[in-house]
């Protein structure tokens, strides 16, 4: 679905008037093309001396970027990184936030601030965890200020994890990248050094097996068409009913359907050897399909309540359960689960589905740790508001409000949560276990 | 004259039909070399209705020939399903070339759209154009698949009786053309048991495929990898399974003698720009050839519809 106040404000007497009226002006978003460079333009990295920061300028001189150590005035930037990883007192960011500040207006439009940072635990010495919460408020604020569809998000490296850990290099590729276009103010936490660096980043996902529910259109559809795009094989599920836009998908991105209700008993079961059977094994388990019934729950009928989290929660735990059981799912896998911001902020008239969007949070956390052993990761994405055919529902007035209610002041695209479930799924986030990445333009609320 | 059709009722057994086109085979292949053949094919359509390819035998497929597992059939796959069909027609005793040690000269399939594995397939088969070659006789059996009366594909496999000439024929040897192999992008191991495990998933018994016993029987020197092989792999190393309609053509050159190693090359172009916008297709372009001793075995291409 197009936006068509986008299109509307991005030229001519539209753009003027807009301007004149004060209202929002949301900039077309720079997504991710296969074969375009990682950022177009220089990319600076400041903040207090560290390893951290050395480690990542050898990084993005490998991906043959343009580093530089100051900004030269005037010089058009595609990206600043910001190290803060050494800071042991607050009074330690002043001196690098008014340089970023002095750059901000340098930085291209569609162009990233990643800040790097080790998150404050209860073990820090108190000006430490100060500082460290400190670069939470920073970064969460400055998101907010961006302009022309640039985004700030940071990579939470955790205790002793060093900077040249796969999923450091891995989340910061995907930050810069057009794939984070709806992701903005977020922390992605790298809690190990586990994971590897694709041989090819236009293909991380090659001689992968994928598993996509709920893919017979929306956002499962793109989750489906990004993957085999990254170079998975793929193995898409839906209901019987929905049997021939399922096998539509099935074929574009040249991988098999099966129709399941994955409430059943035995989906995980028939899931797994569907997989083997036709692709040889099962690597990638997304758990997309979902549905809502919404209501206050003052008017909330027993079975609108329990349908909800049946799908979206309770199923996916019991297919979990025979994926970890199965010695098929040992091969560094990964799942991801879809929440919602509904689930993180509530959402009124939306009890059944937020109980079911938080549960996958927890879900997810607790899963993790299981697949530690075999290399494996277990994260979730929240979506915020995106266009599909369910909010296309909404009535207008409701839609277009809750569009610009974030900081991008636009609806992502299912696209945008399909290339962060895409990162998820990677070699490369090995080290991100038990995460939420939300996909929402820096929500104010939940949607 | 007016064609006539034959409603197979089941999939023909292949094996059957090479054993006792084999035991024909001395007979036939006497009698028609001593007296020639007439420029008659039987004016007869032979039709199977409602073939389903099974998830395992198309997967078996899919993995022996390189490709991933998917729902949509490849091309050549539906060349093997509508094969049973084609050699009923060939081993028919009113057709004119003995079947046994025939040569598959080149085949182009043309896919209108994509055929999904659970459609109920129909196939079509004829004979047309029987025509003298250097080295023989050779004939075209084309093949069409239907789904829900709509055709999806087509296939046109030229084949060569060798040493079969026809009454009125001139004979005239081509010089075989100059090759060049160029730079390599692959190269296939075909083990020994290649054509056997081929014929465990196409059905396709030919004894000149499956040992060098069966292969000496007929002429060769030792088993040859099947065409439709080749050709399989070929085009599972194009890439070019997101196509929705192409064309695919392959022409054989010499056999490719098993265990044996096949360099192949692939040139993808994009003919975008100079075909204009409305035209713009793609193409790929493919060769194979003894990584010894340089002779051809096959080449192709495959151009997006």
């Amino acid at each position: 679905m197009s936006d068509k106040y986008i299109d509307l404000i991005s030229s001519g007497a539209g753009k003027n008037i807009a301007k004149r009226l004060g209202l929002p002006q949301p900039a077309r978003l720079r997504r991710y093309l296969p074969g375009a460079p990682v950022i177009d333009g220089p990319v600076l990295v400041t903040g207090p001396a560290s390893d951290a920061g050395d480690a990542v300028r050898t990084t993005l001189l490998d991906w043959r970027l343009d580093v530089r150590r100051h900004a030269a005035p005037g010089e058009k930037l595609g990206a600043i990184v910001v190290d803060f990883t050494s800071v042991a007192h607050p009074a330690d960011l002043t001196e690098t936030s008014i340089t970023v500040g002095g750059a901000l207006r340098d930085l291209k439009s569609g162009g990233r601030i990643v800040v790097l940072t080790r998150p404050s635990c209860a073990g820090d010495d108190a000006p430490v965890a100060a500082a460290r919460q400190g670069v939470d408020g920073w970064l969460r604020s400055l998101a907010h200020e961006m302009r022309g569809g640039s985004t700030a998000n940071g990579i939470a490296i955790s205790g002793d994890v060093p900077a040249s850990a796969p999923s450091v290099s891995g989340a910061l590729r995907f930050l810069l990248s057009g794939r984070s276009a709806f992701v903005d103010g977020q922390f992605i936490h790298v809690t190990s050094n586990a994971g590897s660096l694709p041989e090819d980043w236009e293909l991380p996902l090659a001689g992968r097996v994928a598993v996509v529910t709920g893919a017979a259109r929306g956002i499962g559809a793109e989750v489906a068409r990004v993957l085999a795009r990254d170079g998975a094989s793929l193995v898409v599920v839906d209901v019987p009913a929905a049997g021939e836009a399922l096998s539509k998908v099935a074929n574009t991105v040249g991988g098999t359907a099966l129709q399941l209700d994955i409430t059943s008993e035995d989906a995980g079961q028939r899931i797994i050897d569907h997989a083997v059977a036709r692709h040889g094994g099962i690597d990638i388990v997304v758990h997309n399909a979902g549905i809502t019934r919404d209501r206050l729950l003052a008017n909330m009928a027993e079975d609108r309540f329990a349908s909800v989290v049946a799908v979206n929660v309770a199923a996916p735990l019991t297919i979990n359960e025979a994926l970890l059981a199965s010695d098929k799912f040992t091969n560094a896998p990964r799942i991801v689960g879809l929440a919602s911001t509904s689930g993180i902020a509530g959402n009124r008239g939306q009890t059944n589905y937020a109980t079911s969007k938080a549960g996958v949070i927890g879900m997810v956390r607790a899963t993790a740790p299981r697949m530690e052993s075999v290399g494996g990761t277990a994260n979730a994405v929240a979506p915020g508001f995106i266009d599909t055919e369910m909010t296309a529902r909404m009535p207008f007035a409701t839609r277009e409000v809750a569009r610009r209610l974030n900081s991008l002041q636009q609806a992502g695209l299912p696209v945008d949560v399909a290339e962060t479930i895409a990162f998820l799924s990677s070699p490369q986030a090995g080290g991100v276990r038990g995460d939420v990445i939300r996909v929402c333009g820096q929500n104010l609320v939940g949607a | 004259m007016s064609t006539s059709t034959v409603e197979l009722t089941s999939t023909p057994s292949l094996p059957a039909i090479y054993a006792s086109a084999a035991k024909d085979a001395g007979r036939r292949r006497f009698s028609r070399t001593s007296s020639g053949v007439t420029g008659a094919l039987p004016d007869t359509r032979y039709r199977l209705r409602a073939i389903t390819a099974s998830a395992e035998r198309l997967t078996a497929y899919q993995h022996l020939v390189g490709e991933p597992a998917a729902d949509r059939l490849p091309a050549c796959f539906v060349h093997v399903l509508s094969f049973p069909v084609a050699m009923s027609l060939m081993a028919a005793s009113d057709f004119p070339l003995p079947l046994m040690g025939m040569v598959h000269l080149d085949n182009r399939i043309d896919q209108f759209a994509p055929i999904v594995l659970g459609e109920a397939i129909d196939i079509d088969c004829r004979a047309n154009h029987l025509r003298a070659h250097h080295r023989g006789t050779q004939v075209d059996v084309t093949a069409t698949a239907r789904v829900g009366g709509t055709v999806r594909w087509h296939s046109r496999s030229t084949y060569l009786a060798k040493g079969v000439f026809l009454d009125d024929d001139d004979r005239q040897t081509v010089p075989r053309p100059e090759f060049e192999p160029p730079t390599p992008t692959g190269l296939w191991a075909l083990p020994g048991d290649i054509g056997r495990r081929y014929a465990r998933v196409s059905g396709d018994y030919n004894p000149i495929h499956l040992s060098s016993a069966g292969a000496k029987l007929l002429g060769f020197r030792r088993a040859i990898a099947h065409g439709m092989y080749l050709a399989a792999r070929a085009v599972a190393a194009s890439d070019v399974r997101h196509w929705d309609a192409m064309t695919q053509q392959v022409s054989f050159g010499s056999p490719a003698i098993v265990p044996g190693r096949v360099a192949f090359a692939a040139q993808p172009n994009e003919r975008g720009e100079e075909a204009g916008a409305e035209e713009s297709r793609a193409r790929v372009d493919y060769v194979g050839w003894n990584a010894k001793s340089g002779r051809k075995h096959f080449s192709g291409s495959i151009i997006h519809n």
